[in-house]
């Protein structure tokens, strides 16, 4: 097309921050709303919920309610409120995603960002390593694992799942970054002298912003699939109550086939589900947030 | 070229790459000398090396061979400091205004990072002082306009001015100017073009003008030199009225004679010269002796296909490596020998 | 060419849809070519020129959307007018080889790198009903002969084992194998190196004259335009704003845009032309100026300009221009009486 819109933006407009912007990209993607809507809100479930929801306990006057006005999700078959319980099992599933998403995006960015820039042995060291990892089926390696470390502290989780996650990750941005590094702006910053640690965080990082940010969230995503399987193959003690035990319990005793429990399997379910989405819809939409373009609205 | 020490002086540079396990020669023996305020053009078709000098020029690539000297200095003997002060005076400005700038950077903080970074300025109030300045010296007038916009919200012109403001923040001695205006519309090439002029004249800075188009280096350095280059050798060197009007090398002749110039009783009217072959040779594989002689119409057997010309004087003023040429130069002088 | 046009552009208007509303990408664009006929369409990027010819073969995105006019053509199996843009998709297929080809400026891309050039040509072929293999690899043959290739070489070639050069002259020789009336170039020459582009152009020279074919070229290239075409047609801001002779064009020029672009151009003889930029950039294409689109960026604009589109009318023979004040115009040349009558490039 010969028709490119260079020439037809309005050469004159007000600057806008980050914070307009965002703005503008939530009106002009619905969806991407929506998405952050979820994720906040079950951030703030995490963070201040417990706080103001007391925790459930147990009523054998009231075992396995179906959704009421007092019991919003019904109640399991202790009789303990079912909405309650996602907000307690809210807190230590989503530590464990967000700590995940910040470690594996930490430790692939430091790799990917260094081996594409300095290339020779650390390149070959660290691609080994990557190889090497993702030849090793982790289901099983956890299984090894927790007979070994205890898996009950979320940081020592995040560490174990980001030790599985970094490497696909890591991959992409040395890609990227080789990729970044031969274009003309990152030459002319050889040219002006301006340094390495310049050229990664200024010119190159900002340019993968949008990518960082989605893969961060495709991170959570994958560290909540894969703490809900562990804890549903019982390979992390059930102390405390999160979103994994409730299904553990809920299937255990019985609540796929009994339809009186069924709000106890389902809410879990759905939430992780919802949580899921929101996060997956607001990644999609990401892009436009963070691409200088859309942001000032040519 | 024999006054003072050139600012730059290209002496026998090799570069090669590695694909595999063939070499690709993409420059041999590229010797070149400019002086201080001068206008070089290297111009040639894809492939010739013009790039490759250039980044070799601009410290950007390291010769397999040969050396480069900036102001009398062996650059691959420049250590630390001295190293990053002959890069800093030394500049580039690329090809494609799109990919050049930075997307997520306005001009200001674009342009602010290396005054900011070799202690040109003290504080933002000069930065910003400076940036508009900037501006202002490749005509992005009012500066104030430009200073915080992002380059998506510029023309392509505009952009490559911009690119030539980035490389003017360190105070350059030399630009590099890589085809800066190919992929820029026909209508405001002419107006970069008189911008990078006016630069040269009034901080007297020296440019090597990468291009392809002749029409284009004869332009820009009408008072200056052209190198035409062909395979990773330079064959041709002049004054670009000279080289324009008289070309001596037959590579250069086909060039001259090949494109079609805006004026259609002009154009049509041209003579020729053809080539006896369409095929481009691959750098893989460059043909012995002269490098041309696959092509060239005037091409004698057992001499051009064996030996290698070099760079000498011909009947004009100008430089070519070619043994026709040369031998016609020596028999016209042997001539007017005669007739003295 | 006293004779009916080949093709007849009437009226053409092109929208794109954008984010922030409708780009009028082509505008009320009218013109005929006659067979046999080179015409130049020239102008910057962003002036329509390849939507237009994208639209004449209905080949344009889809976010584009054709808003008027009509495209007639008249010739080969065609004896009275038809309406391209009201063709059915089969009647379009065929009229895209038999009629009229198009060929694009990304040489490198419109090959498929997994099949060999003999393949894409007996596809080709058969898609538009010719069966007999023999005789279309004859006819292949014989058209990359004509187009200065080694015939048996190419024909069993991968597009890789071909350079660039080669590769566009695969494609010109493609789009000629059934002997179309018309054909399309989109910047023919534009990725090229200057040796290459002149075999092209000599390629293109010999071919229109043996096979008798118009050819329609769009360039940003004036020199290709003054050397290849009888007619030149100046677009700027979707529209035509000059349309005449190619002597005529480069020495008389009647709007001041193509007088600027002419005035901006280095040459090669001669002394060091003053050339001269022009200032501003084209208008936006959402809400184009009420006036003449080029009256911002014009050295002979007055009131009048900006209010009043000048209408695109005959100033000499052959020779129209949408410009109030084309007569204050200056002649670049006078060109020599015989060679202004004379099309014979």
């Amino acid at each position: 097309m010969t028709t490119a819109t260079p020439s037809l933006a309005p050469l004159s407009r007000p600057r806008s921050g980050r914070l307009g912007g965002l703005w503008k990209a939530i009106r002009q993607h619905p969806s991407g709303a929506i998405g952050l809507f979820g994720v906040t809100f079950f951030l703030l479930m995490a963070l201040i919920g417990p706080l103001i929801v007391p925790v459930p306990r147990v009523n054998v006057q009231a075992r396995s309610q179906p959704p009421s006005f007092e019991h919003i999700l019904g109640t399991d078959n202790q009789g303990k409120d079912i909405a309650a319980q996602i907000v307690h099992g809210s807190r230590p599933v989503i530590t464990v995603a967000v700590l995940t998403g910040l470690i594996t995006t930490a430790i692939a960015i430091t790799l990917g960002a260094l081996a594409a820039f300095w290339g020779g042995l650390f390149d070959r060291v660290v691609n080994s390593a990557a190889n090497f990892v993702l030849t090793i089926p982790y289901l099983v390696a956890m299984t090894v694992l927790a007979s070994f470390i205890r898996l009950n502290s979320p940081v020592t989780q995040a560490l174990i799942l980001s030790l599985w996650s970094w490497p696909v990750l890591m991959r992409t941005v040395r890609a990227q970054v080789l990729s970044l590094r031969e274009r003309e702006y990152v030459e002319a910053a050889v040219a002006l002298n301006l340094g390495t640690p310049h050229i990664i965080f200024r010119e190159i990082l900002p340019n993968m912003a949008s990518y960082i940010a989605i893969s961060m969230i495709l991170a959570m995503t994958s560290a909540i699939y894969a703490q809900i399987a562990l804890i549903t193959l019982g390979l992390v003690p059930l102390s405390d109550m999160n979103w994994g035990r409730m299904i553990f319990i809920a299937r255990t005793t019985g609540a796929i086939y009994l339809t009186d429990t069924v709000w106890f399997i389902l809410s879990p379910v759905m939430a992780i589900a919802l949580f899921q989405w929101s996060l997956v819809t607001l990644a999609r939409s990401i892009e436009d947030v963070f691409n200088p373009r859309l942001r000032s609205g040519a | 070229m024999s006054q003072p020490t050139p600012i730059l002086s290209l002496q026998g540079v090799h570069k090669y790459f590695k694909a595999g396990r063939k070499t690709i020669r993409v420059l041999q023996d590229v010797s070149l000398e400019v002086a201080e305020g001068e206008i070089v053009c290297l111009v040639g078709e894809s492939g010739c090396g013009k790039t490759t000098t250039g980044k070799i020029i601009a410290g950007l690539a390291a010769p397999t061979a040969g050396k480069v000297f900036f102001e009398g200095r062996d650059v691959s003997q420049l250590r630390g400091e001295d190293f990053r002060a002959y890069r800093r005076a030394v500049q580039i400005v690329h090809q494609d205004p799109y990919a050049s700038l930075n997307p997520t950077q306005t001009l200001y903080r674009m342009l602010s990072f290396p005054l900011f970074r070799h202690r040109l300025v003290r504080n933002g109030a000069q930065a910003r002082a400076r940036v508009l300045e900037l501006l202002q010296l490749v005509d992005l007038t009012p500066p104030e306009d430009f200073i915080d916009k992002f380059p998506h919200q510029l023309s392509g012109g505009q952009r490559q001015r911009v690119s030539i403001a980035r490389a003017l923040t360190v105070n350059p001695r030399l630009i590099v100017a890589d085809e800066p205006v190919s992929m820029v519309d026909v209508s405001i090439r002419v107006s970069l073009l008189n911008t990078l002029s006016d630069l040269q004249r009034r901080l007297r800075l020296t440019f090597v003008f990468i291009t392809h188009d002749l029409a284009v280096a004869r332009y820009f350095a009408w008072e200056g030199r052209i190198a035409v280059m062909y395979l990773g050798r330079i064959v041709e060197i002049g004054s670009a009225p000279e080289v324009t009007a008289q070309p001596q090398h037959p590579y250069t002749r086909a060039l001259i004679t090949s494109l079609p110039e805006p004026d259609p009783e002009l154009t049509r009217h041209k003579e020729r010269l053809s080539l006896r072959s369409e095929d481009i040779p691959s750098l893989l594989r460059i043909p012995s002796g002269c490098a041309f002689h696959p092509r060239c119409p005037w091409h004698v057997p057992k001499v051009c296909d064996v030996t290698l010309p070099e760079l000498a004087p011909t009947e004009g003023r100008s430089l070519a490596a070619c043994h026709v040429t040369a031998q016609t130069s020596r028999h016209l002088e042997a001539l007017s020998a005669q007739k003295a | 060419m006293s004779h009916q046009p080949v093709l007849s552009i009437q009226n053409l208007n092109v929208e794109y849809t954008a984010r922030r509303g409708k780009v009028k990408a082509v505008r009320d664009v009218s013109f005929d070519v006659f067979p046999g006929e080179t015409v130049a369409v020239i102008g910057e990027s962003g002036c329509g020129k390849t939507t237009l010819a994208l639209a004449l073969v209905r080949l344009l995105p889809r976010s584009a959307k054709i808003a008027g006019g009509k495209v007639l053509f008249q010739g080969g199996n065609y004896s009275t007018p038809i309406d391209v843009l009201r063709l059915n998709q089969s009647q379009l297929r065929a009229f895209r080889w038999r009629n009229c080809a198009m060929v694009f400026q990304s040489a490198l891309n419109a090959l498929n790198p997994v099949l060999k050039v003999s393949a894409q040509v007996q596809e080709t072929a058969r898609a538009h009903g010719e069966h007999d293999a023999k005789q279309i690899e004859e006819r292949a043959l014989w058209l990359f002969q004509q187009v200065r290739l080694d015939p048996r070489r190419v024909y069993n070639a991968y597009p890789h084992e071909l350079s660039g050069g080669m590769r566009q002259r695969v494609l010109l020789a493609l789009g000629l194998l059934l002997d179309p009336q018309v054909v399309i170039l989109d910047e023919p020459t534009t990725a090229l190196d200057v040796l290459t582009q002149r075999t092209i152009i000599e390629v293109l020279k010999r071919l229109r004259d043996e096979m008798g074919f118009a050819l329609i070229f769009i360039s940003h290239d004036l020199s290709m335009a003054a050397e290849l075409a009888h007619r030149i047609v100046t677009m700027y801001a979707g529209k035509v704003v000059e349309i005449g002779q190619v002597n005529e064009v480069f020495y008389r020029p009647k709007h001041p845009y193509t007088l600027g672009l002419m005035r901006a151009v280095p040459n090669l003889s001669g002394g060091r032309a003053e050339l001269v930029s022009i200032q501003g950039s084209p208008p936006d294409l959402i809400d184009p100026p009420r006036g003449c689109p080029f009256a911002p960026r014009c050295s002979y604009a007055q009131p009048i300009c900006h209010e009043q589109p000048p209408p695109l009318e005959m100033r000499a023979t052959d020779h129209a221009s949408a410009c109030h004040f084309w007569d204050r115009l200056p002649v670049l040349r006078e060109s020599s009486e015989a060679s202004s009558r004379e099309v014979n490039p």
